[in-house]
């Protein structure tokens, strides 16, 4: 009996303009998507990047004849892997740095032929406008986010605001009851129909799309792409039934259509334009003071004159090597001025990021934000992806020092002192054991990630299926 | 008799559920944009008062003009009614710096105290009004006659003495004061967060820009009510005629501008490419570079080390470079005035040669570029006033000077003022004075011109905003023509 309603709701559906909207909607609009971003865009940013990691690769080289200066100079900057997936979210990522700094910046002349160099950190640069920007005004890139998130939850409302209470004002509710079917059975067969008949719009503009940039060959089809694609569509089918959902409820609650539609669209802009786009007010509460510069280079001279480095003179003869009293005297300079410049950049960051972590969270409350998060996510974009990309350059950081720490201390003729390279072990080091800086970008821990939100958004989708439930259940048929 | 119809009509959408709802959506949404926009102009105030407090201390602390020189920058001041209407105002670079060695060309500078905030859209009064209001405004119309129809009590009003016309003018002027209510009561509400902000101090000019922001609104207003209107005429039911209107909605203010200005963007970031102008900079800077260390084995002391203190060659001869010479102490002081004069011969060649050079690199390498990007922009907004959310987003953002036009008048200013500041060293003969490369000089700041913005009058930007204006109120009247006259012929069975 369920299926001959199903059947019944589908054939409505379908034959509806409502439907036909929706259709052309998700086809234009994945259609556009698919035919600007076949253009060469990733193509340049991957051999940007190409470019990065071999100039990283080549200056490591350079380095490599010597354990001393690879340990001091660093490993150069970390270049972040573009995402082919860019077209499902974009996510600013070109607002967003690209690369983080790890190589030692700046030295200090010390006279008679000896330098130091300012040991090497992480340096996070921050977010700059792209060369573009701000030619057209803000828009919204037209990114599956988008198109599903906006999109298709306002046509999943228009769906089904009518479900119950069009067919209340009609009549032909009293009639459809009036069979031994229960009222449950009823809203599931209306709550089905609805959000198959948006799978369909949904998946017949995912394939257009996909083909279109298949065609354009900017897409390499392949299983691990499925692989990443699979969490995509199953987060944006439960986002739509969160909508479905809500859409069968109010229009459970409300007497006549056009309220139905009216109380939607309200809480559909609140949902989607008023609780995203306000999120940055509400994070002012996080907002830190920024680092100041010019106290952290006055702590960096206070800090040169409490070790009394000042007048201090290379003993050694021309072309001969420091003694190693006198370098270690730097050292120990070096190791307070390494963690002062840390405390620096990372404090920077950790006020820069807070307060847009806090905007993530609070941006999750709507469905929408939940979807965007997700799909940033998953396609490897967006602040979840940067988020990630410091944290394997940390980690990355640390197994560099460990790495040449653990060299240095293999080596008897080294003096061991810490941020210098006369001080340290002078033995090349052979290429293939040097640690390189890769992403863990493996589909399991960016799934991992991501299942928080699809149970947030089941959870959404299920909390509206039942509260229309209730409704109904409760609604008199007059 | 149009009066008691517009009456009856007020009184009438007064009472009804989309009103009461949009009422609190606008409130509740201006009250909260507004409040996130006010944040957001205050970090950007913030960063550039910091910029201006560090430009100045920097300026202090140079030595030789030469240095001075290279610092110099042109500010421009977030405008205030950018919490209004942000336009591209939180996206184009704030600051440029204005050499004589250099035509000053775009900056990238986000000019906030935190840049990761990009990550979060902001939403201003404009866009409440573009989405809200014009819901709202199609809300109101979608039924207006078909429900009448549906209902009956269209033939009912028809059967007293009245004309058709004066059935659809009354409805409509009913519904636009309504509406117009609205309007106004998004805009104080606005305004009031705006003058109870400590950060903000509107002036006369700027409430004179917010009236004439809110004129446009209410054209826009009027325009996507003359669509409505239009919908429900050529519609049989109601019903239909409100998933139209929704759709419309959805594809005119939410879709449409997003797909241009996404197209646009994506185009413009495949096809102007900034390597290239820096690449053809680099190659002139090179043959600049030639030209100087040809220029000083012939001209001036072939040993240079004779100078003594700090120089280094390779300090000048970059593009951006400048020159500081300390002389060597005890040097006898016929021998420093020797060096001097040679030098200061030397460098009013060398600077006037720096100057053509960077007009070069302006026209071959920048100027290319700049006009791409105009090109560009035309493009988008010539397809973005297809859409009236579009052609009201323009309008507002060039009365709030927010728009790219704005943009552009800063560095053509910044631009006038390089010429101002070369007229200055020229006038002062700073090119041919010892201070110029002098380590031991102080340079002077007293009379040097400073960059200050000339405030553009009103009457630009409304010149700006005429465009979109026009479009806005030809939109609106021919909608509302064509259902005027539909309405004459409609049939009322």
């Amino acid at each position: 009996m369920i299926a001959t309603i199903l059947r019944r709701e589908l054939a409505d559906h379908l034959t509806s303009l409502r439907f036909a909207l929706t259709l052309l909607i998700t086809t234009a609009l994945m259609a556009v998507n698919g035919a600007v971003f076949s253009g060469p865009g990733h193509e340049r940013a991957m051999e940007r990047y190409q470019r990065q990691v071999k100039g990283a690769g080549d200056r490591i080289e350079g380095l490599a004849g010597s354990l001393g200066e690879l340990a001091v100079m660093g490993p150069g900057s970390l270049a972040k892997r573009p995402s082919p997936l860019s077209f499902v979210a974009f996510g600013r990522e070109d607002f967003l740095p690209g690369t983080i700094r790890a190589q030692s910046t700046g030295s200090y002349g010390w006279g008679s032929g000896f330098t130091i160099h300012n040991p090497w950190i992480l340096v996070y640069s921050s977010p700059v406008a792209p060369p573009a920007a701000g030619i057209v005004p803000d828009f919204v890139e037209v990114d599956w986010v988008f198109i599903v998130g906006f999109c298709l939850s306002l046509m999943a409302l228009l769906l089904t605001y009518d479900g119950v209470c069009g067919e209340r004002e009609t009549g032909t509710l009293k009639l459809a009851l009036s069979g031994p079917v229960p009222r449950f059975g009823l809203l599931l067969g209306k709550f089905t129909a609805a959000w198959v008949v948006l799978a369909v719009a949904l998946t017949l503009g995912i394939l257009l799309n996909l083909l279109i940039l298949g065609l354009a060959g900017t897409l390499a089809l392949g299983s691990d792409l499925f692989l990443r694609l699979a969490p995509v569509y199953l987060a944006c089918l439960l986002y739509l039934a969160c909508f479905v959902g809500l859409g069968l409820l109010v229009s459970c609650l409300s007497e006549r259509t056009s309220s139905a539609l009216v109380v939607l669209l309200l809480v559909w802009t609140v949902l989607l334009v008023l609780l995203p786009n306000t999120v940055s007010g509400a994070v002012s509460y996080f907002q830190e003071p920024k680092m100041d510069w010019g106290n952290h280079i006055s702590q960096r001279r206070a800090l040169t004159q409490e070790h009394q480095l000042w007048g201090k003179t290379n003993p050694a003869r021309p072309g001969e090597p420091p003694p190693a009293a006198f370098l270690a005297e730097f050292s120990d300079f070096l190791r307070d001025h390494l963690r002062l410049d840390r405390h620096f950049h990372e404090e920077k960051l950790r006020r820069q990021l807070r307060p847009v972590e806090a905007g993530a969270l609070v941006n999750r409350l709507s469905p929408y934000g939940i979807l965007q998060y997700a799909l940033e996510s998953l396609a490897g974009t967006g602040l979840p992806r940067h988020l990630r990309f410091i944290e394997d350059a940390r980690r990355y950081a640390l197994d560099f020092r460990r790495f040449t720490e653990e060299r240095d201390q293999a080596d008897p003729d080294s003096h061991h002192l810490f941020g210098l390279a006369p001080g340290l072990s002078q033995l090349p080091v052979p290429l293939e054991v040097i640690p390189l800086f890769r992403e863990r970008l493996s589909t399991g821990s960016v799934l991992a990630d991501t299942s928080t939100d699809l149970a947030l958004l089941t959870l959404f989708a299920l909390l509206a299926f039942m509260g229309a439930n209730v409704a109904f259940l409760r609604s008199e048929i007059a | 008799m149009i009066t008691t119809i517009a009456r009856k009509e007020f009184h009438q959408a007064l009472l009804t559920l989309r009103f009461a709802v949009g009422l609190i959506l606008c409130v509740v949404a201006v009250a909260a944009g507004t409040l996130a926009m006010i944040e957001d102009y205050e970090s950007r105030r913030q960063a550039w008062l910091e910029q201006v407090r560090e430009h100045e201390t920097e300026l202090e602390q140079e030595g030789a003009y030469s240095h001075l020189v290279n610092d110099l920058k042109a500010f421009r001041e977030p405008r205030q009614l950018a919490v209004l209407s942000v336009g591209s105002d939180r996206w184009q670079g704030n600051q440029v710096t204005v050499t004589h060695h250099a035509v000053p060309v775009q900056s990238r500078w986000l000019g906030t105290s935190n840049p990761y905030m990009v990550l979060f859209r902001t939403v201003d009064l404009s866009l409440i009004v573009q989405i809200v209001l014009g819901l709202l405004a199609l809300l109101f119309a979608h039924d207006a006659v078909c429900g009448e129809r549906e209902r009956g009590t269209l033939r009912l009003m028809l059967a007293n003495p009245v004309a058709r016309d004066q059935i659809l003018v009354g409805k409509a002027a009913g519904h636009l004061g309504l509406l117009a209510v609205l309007l106004a009561v998004t805009y104080v509400v606005a305004l009031l967060f705006v003058q109870a902000s400590p950060a903000l101090h509107l002036g006369a000019g700027e409430i004179g820009r917010a009236v004439l922001m809110l004129c446009a609104s209410g054209l826009y207003v009027a325009a996507m009510y003359a669509v409505g209107l239009l919908l429900s005429i050529c519609t049989r039911r109601s019903a239909t005629a409100l998933v139209l209107a929704v759709f419309g909605w959805l594809l005119g203010v939410a879709v449409y501008p997003n797909v241009v200005g996404f197209a646009v963007d994506t185009h413009a970031r495949a096809r102007l490419s900034v390597e290239s102008s820096r690449d053809i900079e680099g190659q002139l800077y090179a043959s600049f570079g030639e030209w100087i260390r040809q220029r000083e084995s012939e001209v001036v002391v072939r040993d240079w080390s004779d100078l003594g203190g700090t120089y280094s060659s390779r300090n000048w001869t970059v593009p951006h470079g400048c020159m500081a010479i300390g002389f060597a102490e005890g040097e006898a002081e016929s021998e420093v005035e020797r060096k001097v004069r040679q030098l200061t011969s030397f460098f009013v060649e060398v600077e006037q040669q720096r100057m053509a050079y960077a007009d070069r690199v302006w026209r071959e390498a920048w100027e290319p570029l700049e006009v791409g990007m105009r090109g560009l922009h035309a493009v988008a907004s010539g397809l973005s006033l297809l859409s009236p959310a579009g052609a009201h987003g323009q309008a507002t953002a060039a009365l709030a000077r927010t728009d790219r036009g704005d943009y552009w008048r800063f560095l053509e200013s910044a631009r006038g003022y390089r010429g101002q500041l070369i007229a200055f060293y020229e006038q002062e003969g700073w090119f041919g004075s010892r201070e110029w490369f002098d380590l031991s000089a102080k340079a002077t700041l007293e009379h040097l011109p400073r960059y200050r913005e000339s405030a553009d009058s009103i009457g630009e930007g409304v010149a700006r905003a005429s465009a979109p204006l026009l479009l806005l109120a030809g939109f609106a009247g021919a909608a509302f023509m064509t259902a005027y006259w539909r309405f004459r012929r409609y049939d009322l069975a």
